[in-house]
């Protein structure tokens, strides 16, 4: 037999099950917010970390003339180099059903067993040892439609094709989803890349470092030197790629971000409905209350009676969310994370101190929510609580709120919406918490809309930079005028733009060189970039060594502002450039834009372009995947050898699935907070219900109708949830504008295109309100269900 | 000992309840109003002492004051030599749950305990009767002193009227309380049950508790030992009865 104070915990619990459910649901759901977010991020950045670590990842490379796996060796002797290895890379296609191709990547590797550098974790099958077998990323077998044993036809540059033999995947952790990055990896021996056309030498030398000179920064002068060291070997270095954030970390960083904010969020806010809740069962038991002091219960022990009812909420709270949490980690890892950012979970489990979070979230949030009801409600005097005067403060004076309503003429406010309006003036705090539930949740749902459309409207912005269907890039460079010639000759051709593509480096004051920079050259008067200038201007059509940067150039050279010169090599020539503009990035990387006319002048190619850019007439994804097989037949009839082709649907659908991992957990936390509102407003107007039966029995009694208490019971919802909508409605503009621009920043290192979301915020307030007509029909319901008697009688 | 209870002042030196220049006063937005403006008194051990006087005389008022529900604004409490009037909010809580027993009119039974529940919650809480087992032993003992043994495991919603005050009365007793204020204990009772509450009340007389009865019934007040008449906040009148014929005379002399 227990302690009759337990009789009284376990039958509060149990006769008012709705209000227990209704306040172990509040919990749960921040624990589940929290412990989803936080199992989810866990997971993603332990695998994503384990992958890249097991992948010993390069954190420079250094492109030169072919060398031997001796020179690798040498280089390794270099301070600060822990590992140097030899790789050679050409680019392939794979044609697949239906006639399209797909892109490989195909890197030659000297001894799999010792790679030391850029490793292949290996999955299933063997690793490739005759020159016809290439073991496929393990994303690449989907991609190319193949499966471990087949032969896949390899289409050279040269048109060649060769047969390979796919004996297993591997997992190359440096890529997303093939789907994003439009090309998948595959490994073969020396001999597979002679095969192929390469060489048995390698071209490049990849490097990791010292991991404290990472941490700090610190990799140039490694770089430097061993560069220096492979031209004392007699070969010239051609270019280098300090590795910086891959596409890939910047997709798990902001998911982290976000995932990180809209959790703890919501769990502020379930904490707020939990004190309402808490406030509420304390005040409602205000005479219970006094009953214990009259019969000599001590503050103390009363206190713990009601701290044991809020960690049995608690309790509840964590055994709800806890399986849900750590099943929807795992359901988002698996469906959504796992393929697009393409990693190789060694594990699911959900490592025990997130579970210990979950717990103690679970309990603190509760005894923390419920600390400040409890000791007011049992520092009540013994007459106070017996006569029910209980927590109310204040409540029989005229507030400011009151006195300014009964100032209003008796027309603005007809009486059941004056009566309405007091009402929720009554319970001040509780009435605030509720608010700010609603209006955070408001002002976040409205946010998360506006930068789904933002995500929307940024990727219409990238396509302003590729004002066409089809692009195809050939191997070479070939007069403009034969080569849009030959393009305008195909079949659904309705116009063709040449661009001369090439690369090139910033020479640095300290003499250091930047990473290589994609150049496009542009013919005067281009009309298949639309720029947005940020800054400065465009090209003019008389502009010489003028460039003009996008955004991606700017975050890797921070110093370069319009107006400046700035050192560009291009083609082993170093030139001084003036920089005329800003314009907004692409997701494609850093861009330098020139006129045509001085890029050929500098790559000693006057008059020729390696690219055209086609408009069809066909737009749709279909469409233009079609013109895109119709014109690489076509180049290949005509004799020009095509590296690779490229459609403008695709490239908006790789831009898509980036950020369909953000937005995915966006709509995930939108839908959180709605349900978080919702509960905030229901359990409010159950609250507010619960403590005027008696009330709602006089005035019955005096003559109102049923109709007439319902009319005021749904317009106190209705008002709590205009109010909120107006407050929430006016933060939602800056809130939306902030998420958008740090959400842009962290994904691609500049602001997304701001949209704000205007019919969303309007659609919000009419489900606010249906919420509120809904949350107040069940209390409006049971007010007007009980005889006047039983609510006269009301205990 | 008399059957009016009057064996209170023989045998005994000193009185239970002294109280001196007793003020209680109430903020109100007109300005203090005083609801007690003064009283002296003494209860001696074995009382049955009868507050009697209008709705708003001070009756409630005083009882408030004598079992530590309410403070007083000026004046001394002295119950069983504890000056009640120097003591904080938690020790007068600890006191009133060892030595006082308190039956309202609105009996103030706590709804989800059963009735037996309801007895055991002030040893519980006092911490005095040993394990729970044995606290229901003796709620089902003091239940059955109020002839409601049988009603023992049921909630107070499920008995009558009058068998929830004696739920109370046996509550007020769970702890061998020195002595029981009763605030209109028979209001919300039909005149054969507040008869035999009062009944019971006598009994426990009897058996040597002292109680202090706040009641607008004359008739039960003819029946006591002493009878205080308050009048606006003061004592106006303080009859110690040595018979029910004293008694129904004074009740007389008051209505006319």
């Amino acid at each position: 037999m227990i302690r009759v104070r337990w009789y009284k915990v376990i039958s509060d619990l149990w006769s008012h099950r709705t209000r227990t459910l209704i306040v172990s649901l509040a919990v749960a759901v921040g624990v589940y917010a929290v412990g989803a977010i936080l199992a989810t991020q866990t997971l993603m950045l332990r695998e994503f970390h384990s992958d890249r670590d097991e992948a010993l990842l390069a954190d420079a490379i250094v492109y030169t003339q072919p060398f031997d796996a001796e020179l690798a060796e040498r280089v390794q002797e270099v301070p600060g180099v822990i590992a140097a290895e030899g790789r050679q890379t050409v680019r392939a296609r794979v044609p697949i059903a239906g006639g399209a191709r797909r892109s490989i990547e195909i890197v030659s590797i000297d001894d799999f067993a010792t790679m030391r550098v850029d490793r292949y974790p290996f999955i299933a099958g063997r690793w490739p040892n005759h020159k016809n077998e290439i073991m496929l990323e393990h994303m690449g077998l989907g991609y190319l439609e193949a499966a471990i044993g087949d032969t896949i036809t390899i289409e050279l540059a040269d048109g060649a094709e060769k047969q390979f033999v796919v004996t297993g995947i591997m997992h190359d952790p440096r890529y997303p989803s093939p789907e994003i990055t439009g090309f998948t990896v595959g490994a073969v021996t020396p001999d597979g890349m002679t095969y192929v056309g390469g060489g048995p030498l390698f071209t490049e030398m990849r490097l990791r470092v010292d991991r404290s000179q990472v941490a700090q920064g610190n990799i140039k002068p490694i770089v430097d030197a061993v560069e220096e060291r492979i031209e004392k070997s007699g070969r010239t270095v051609v270019g280098r790629t300090i590795v910086g954030k891959a596409i890939i970390e910047s997709i798990v960083n902001t998911a982290v971000m976000i995932l990180s904010f809209f959790g703890w969020i919501i769990l502020l806010l379930s904490a707020f409905l939990v004190i309402n809740t808490i406030s509420a069962l304390i005040a409602q038991q205000i005479n219970q209350i006094g009953i214990m002091k009259l019969v000599g219960a001590s503050r103390r022990q009363m206190f713990v009676m009601y701290l044991s009812l809020v960690l049995v909420f608690g309790v509840m709270a964590f055994s709800m969310a806890i399986p849900l949490a750590t099943w929807t980690a795992r359901y988002l890892m698996t469906n959504l994370i796992q393929d697009l950012v393409n990693l190789r979970p060694d594990s699911l489990d959900v490592p025990l101190w997130v579970y210990g979070v979950m717990v103690a979230i679970g309990v603190f949030i509760p005894v923390l929510a419920g600390l400040f009801p409890v000791l007011q409600g049992t520092r009540v005097t013994t007459y106070a609580a017996l006569n029910e005067l209980g927590m109310q403060t204040g409540a029989s004076s005229a507030g400011l709120f009151e006195r300014l309503l009964a100032r209003l003429p008796r027309r603005w406010l007809q009486r059941p919406l004056l009566l309405a309006v007091r009402n929720t003036l009554r319970h001040k705090g509780r009435l605030l918490r509720t608010m700010i539930v609603m209006i955070l949740g408001t002002s976040l749902f409205i946010a998360v809309i506006s930068v789904r459309i933002s995500v929307n409207t940024t990727q219409e912005d990238f396509l302003r930079y590729h004002q066409y269907d089809v692009q195809v890039q050939f191997q070479e460079s070939h007069r403009i005028a034969r080569l849009e010639s030959a393009t305008l000759a195909a079949p659904g051709v309705v116009g063709v733009e040449s661009w001369a593509l090439g690369g090139a480096t910033r020479v640095r004051a300290d003499g250091g060189e930047s990473n290589r920079y994609q150049v496009i050259a542009l013919p005067e008067g281009s009309t298949m970039v639309d720029p947005i200038v940020q800054a400065g201007r465009w090209l003019a059509p008389d502009d010489e060594y003028a460039v003009v940067l996008n955004a991606s150039v700017v975050q890797d050279e921070p110093d370069v502002r319009v107006g400046d010169r700035i050192t560009l090599k291009m083609n082993e020539r170093e030139r001084a450039w003036q920089v005329v503009g800003i314009v907004g990035a692409d997701a494609q990387g850093p861009k330098l834009y020139m006129n045509q006319g001085v890029f050929g002048y500098e790559n000693r190619a006057p008059g020729r372009a390696n690219s055209v850019q086609v408009i069809t007439e066909a737009h749709d994804l279909l469409g233009q995947k079609t013109m895109e097989s119709l014109l690489l037949q076509h180049f290949e009839k005509l004799g020009y050898a095509v590296r690779t082709t490229r459609t403008t649907q695709t490239l908006n659908a790789q831009n898509g699935l980036m950020f369909d991992v953000i937005v995915g957990f966006l709509i995930l936390n939108a839908v959180l907070l709605g349900l978080v509102g919702s509960l905030g407003l229901s359990t409010t107007m159950g609250i507010n219900m619960l403590e005027r039966i008696r009330e709602i029995g006089v005035l019955r009694a005096i003559g109102a109708s049923n109709g007439a208490i319902r009319r005021i019971v749904l317009l106190e919802g209705l008002v709590i949830a205009t109010l909120s909508w107006v407050i929430g409605f006016a933060l939602s503009y800056p809130v939306a504008q902030v998420m958008s621009e740090q959400i842009g920043v962290a994904l691609l290192d500049t602001p997304l295109s701001f949209t704000y979301a205007l019919p969303a915020a309007i659609a919000w307030f009419f489900v606010l309100l249906a919420l509120a007509v809904a949350a107040s029909l069940g209390p409006a319901r049971n007010a007007v269900r009980l005889t006047i008697r039983e609510v006269l009688a009301y205990e | 000992m008399n059957e009016q209870g009057n064996g209170a002042r023989s045998g005994q030196n000193a009185p239970l309840i002294v109280v001196k220049g007793l003020q209680k006063a109430y903020r109100t937005p007109a300005g203090d109003f005083y609801a007690l403006k003064g009283i002296d008194l003494e209860i001696w051990p074995g009382e049955f002492v009868a507050l009697l006087g209008r709705s708003g005389a001070g009756k409630s008022t005083l009882i408030n004051m004598l079992t530590g529900i309410d403070r007083a604004t000026a004046g001394e409490i002295w119950i069983e030599g504890q000056a009640l009037h120097r003591m904080s909010e938690s020790k007068l809580t600890q006191w009133r749950g060892r030595r006082v027993g308190v039956v309202f009119q609105s009996f103030q039974l706590m709804p989800m305990l059963t009735c037996a529940q309801n007895v055991m919650l002030p040893m519980d809480f006092a911490k005095l009767y040993g394990s729970p087992r044995r606290q229901y032993a003796r709620a089902r003992e003091l239940l059955a002193l109020m002839e409601i043994g049988e009603q023992a495991d049921k909630l107070p919603a499920a008995v009558s009227g009058g068998q929830r005050q004696r739920v109370a009365i046996a509550r007020a007793l769970a702890n061998d309380p020195t002595f029981i204020a009763a605030d209109e204990p028979t209001g919300n009772l039909d005149s054969r049950t507040a008869d035999a509450v009062f009944a019971l009340f006598q009994q426990l007389v009897a058996a040597g508790k002292t109680i202090l009865m706040a009641t607008h019934d004359r008739e039960l007040a003819a029946r006591v030992s002493r009878v205080l008449h308050i009048e606006d906040g003061l004592i106006v009148e303080d009859r110690r009865l040595t018979s029910p014929v004293e008694g129904h005379n004074l009740v007389a002399e008051m209505e006319a």
